[in-house]
């Protein structure tokens, strides 16, 4: 770390701008989306948040972004304001984006006209940006219910023909004016609008599909101060339906909800533990003299215990990283009553005198997960910039000086926002516990293959359908270490691609005699119908000839158990069925994909002359071994 | 720092250009980003660097940035 600088972790927006603009025309895109981080999360100033994104579009995108996407925004009012952010949002996530924007007031006839703009634009997510003034209701309404539906059915209706393109969709809901004609004595008048609005926004989460995600407006508003969200001025002067100074918070947690909705939320929270989960130091006040709970101070560690609780019962995982020894670091846990913490909620814990950033990759290393799926959270301004300048992937919250904001700061870091909740996402921290055991038996159990054969693994496979498709999607998104493409497919790609007749699209189930790991893997193979490159022979032509295997992809958290074999086997197996006789992978390197570069390889499958970015291999299932199940049972169900 | 000097920081940020000169005479046809939007992003930024808030009546007359200084300036004194 740069040891002596008097550089504040914060420094003030302007100088952040200056920072930004100063490593644009240097060139120097890794220090972008840190700056970005930093400018988007503890600033709430407009201009400067404009400056910023002006200054971004000179910036070179391939070069800092990981993944681009094409951004359409609808509005019911002036939305030229938010658009302009939007990028700078994005790119805090890592994501650049093209940005289309429809005319003010079109938003209906262009989502309804295939031949708009807007579809010829062709975007991956569209955002739609609805304010209260173009809602339908009126002051009072006699038919409180009818008033509803009606004005749900108006946005609702808007869904479909977005979705069908398969692009995500984001909308914002209402936020109803703070004062009205009735006063508070609105929430007693049924049909007073402002009841109207909250019901409206309730109906629209309840009618959202899948690929359907709200920014939350009357939460937004509250956050951001209803004076600044409802300013008139600039309703009257511009039609813009959210005061400006309230556009960048609204932009944040747009940003948020769209890397959400695209599968980028992080995985797991890394706290440290003197100063952070408790006040005090436990290797020099002793577990009696820390400060949790009994008073103020002990009770904002307890807050954030509480809050990091909550978010292991969402699916995110904990895990410790602690300069300590590993005694004394365990010690409040077992014998102190206030700790709302235990062990046993943590997917790993690493005490030791190494570094924080040696820390991080270990509990990456243990959970078999990347270090850009941490978020990183310690009181040490220190300690924080260390973990950024050594991995500058890892999500390190800005903590403020006083531990009553804690909670509050890791509760609104943009890198948590869930994107779908599932029952897979309910039971993930158990499963990793599981998986912890796990390792720790590979410990005991003599030789690899015996350890595997400990297991007692199944590998069920089933036809995706909609009964998987939520999970198959999401995993679609996010997994990015076996991954033998990266092809981000939404719903609506591997729809099409399971109507085409003799697909072998496949979501695996992984269960051991620890846990059930649930839905952990997918394999997309769909019929090849013409010669793929120089030197690939056309195994026989037409239909049933080849199965070209778009896409396989395994979660990190059944890595290293030789199960991609397997999972090949129930492919191969498939393909048969369907009268295939050629298996044809794809193989896409990245640099963060190298645990499936070898996949076809250890499967069996010979490398086809092609290109090095885009690799062909082949299976040959008439005459080729087919790929060993190795120590796993191997079960079919459904029609696959 | 003066009104003015003050005034042309906002202008540069906003328009993400370290070497923008503005004067009193300047206005939206001098300046090649100056248009609809930035205008409102310029008067809610100078809004908020002198704490001040232009009157509906003023808003709809803030042509050149001497307008804005004069107002400014007056609301000082």
């Amino acid at each position: 770390m740069s040891a002596g600088t008097a550089a504040p972790e914060v420094p003030e927006p302007r100088q952040l701008l200056r920072q930004l603009q100063g490593a644009v025309r240097a060139g120097r895109s890794a220090d972008l989306v840190p700056l970005l981080r930093t400018l988007v999360d503890a600033t709430d100033d407009l201009g400067v948040w404009s400056g910023a994104a002006r200054a971004l579009r000179g910036a070179d995108a391939g070069a800092w972004s990981r993944r681009s996407l094409r951004l359409a925004v609808v509005g019911t009012s002036t939305t030229t304001h938010l658009t302009q952010l939007l990028p700078l949002v994005l790119a805090r996530h890592g994501l650049a984006c093209e940005v289309h924007e429809t005319p003010y007031g079109q938003h209906v006839q262009e989502v309804l006209d295939p031949g708009s703009a807007l579809h010829a634009f062709a975007p991956d997510v569209v955002l739609v940006v609805v304010d209260e003034h173009a809602s339908g209701l009126p002051d009072v309404s006699e038919d409180p219910a009818a008033a509803v539906e009606q004005e749900v059915a108006r946005w609702t209706g808007l869904w479909g023909p977005l979705l069908a393109r398969g692009a995500l969709v984001v909308q914002t809901t209402f936020a109803p004016e703070p004062d009205g004609v009735f006063g508070d004595l609105a929430l007693r008048v049924p049909g007073s609008r402002r009841r109207l609005l909250r019901q409206v926004n309730l109906a629209l989460g309840d009618a959202a599909p899948e690929g359907v995600l709200l920014v939350d407006a009357e939460s937004a508003a509250a956050s951001v101060g209803a004076r600044a969200w409802h300013d008139d001025r600039y309703w009257h002067l511009s039609k813009n339906g959210v005061g400006l100074g309230a556009l960048p918070h609204l932009a944040r947690r747009t940003g948020a909800v769209v890397a959400a909705g695209l599968g980028l939320t992080r995985k797991c929270v890394v706290v440290d533990l003197d100063g952070t989960l408790w006040g005090g130091v436990v290797g020099e006040d002793g577990v009696e003299g820390l400060a949790i709970g009994d008073g103020p101070d002990g009770e904002a560690h307890v807050a954030l215990q509480e809050h990091l609780l909550a978010l292991r019962r969402r699916g995110v995982l904990l895990a410790v990283v602690t300069k300590n020894n590993e005694a004394d670091a365990r010690a409040p846990f077992e014998r102190h009553s206030g700790m709302r913490l235990r062990l046993e909620h943590f997917s790993a814990f690493v005490a030791s005198w190494d570094d924080k950033p040696g820390g991080l990759r270990r509990v990456a290393q243990e959970l078999s997960l990347g270090t850009d799926s941490l978020v990183f959270v310690d009181d040490n301004p220190v300690e924080r910039e260390a973990v950024r300048q050594a991995l500058p992937e890892v999500e390190v919250v800005l903590l403020p000086p006083e531990a009553s904001g804690y909670a509050a700061a890791v509760a609104s870091h943009p890198s948590l926002e869930p994107g779908a909740w599932t029952a897979e996402d309910a039971v993930r921290a158990d499963r990793y516990a599981a998986r912890a055991a796990a390792v720790e038996a590979s410990a005991s159990a003599g030789s690899r293959e015996e350890f595997l054969q400990s297991l007692d693994m199944e590998v069920v496979a089933e036809p995706v359908d909609e009964s998987n498709l939520r999970r198959v999607v999401q995993l679609l998104g996010k997994t990015n270490q076996f991954n033998t493409t990266t092809r981000r497919h939404g719903a609506a790609e591997v729809d099409a691609m399971l109507a085409v007749p003799g697909e072998v699209c496949l979501a695996l189930r992984v269960s051991d005699r620890f846990a059930d790991h649930g839905l952990v893997a997918v394999v997309l193979g769909v019929p090849e119908e013409e010669p793929v490159a120089a030197g690939a022979e056309r195994s026989d032509g037409g239909p049933g000839g080849t199965l070209r295997i778009d896409s396989w992809l395994m979660s990190c958290r059944v890595l290293g158990r030789g199960l991609e074999t397997a999972a090949m086997r129930l492919v191969a197996d498939a393909a048969v069925r369907r009268g295939h006789r050629r298996l044809l992978g794809e193989l896409v390197p990245t640099d963060r994909n190298a645990p499936a570069q070898d996949a076809y390889a250890a499967a069996g499958f010979r490398r086809l002359e092609s290109d090095e970015a885009h690799q062909l291999w082949e299976l040959d299932l008439t005459t080729d071994d087919l790929p060993s199940p190795g120590p796993v049972r191997l079960t079919t169900r459904g029609a696959t | 720092m003066s009104t003015h000097d003050r005034l042309q920081d906002v202008f540069r940020d906003v328009f993400n250009d370290p070497d923008l000169v503005v004067t009193d005479e300047t206005t939206a046809a001098d300046v090649e980003d100056w248009d609809s939007l930035a205008h409102i992003s310029l008067i809610y930024s100078v809004e908020s660097e002198f704490g001040v808030a232009f009157t509906d009546r003023e808003l709809s007359g803030l042509a050149a940035v001497g307008d804005m200084r004069r107002i400014i300036e007056e609301r000082a004194a």
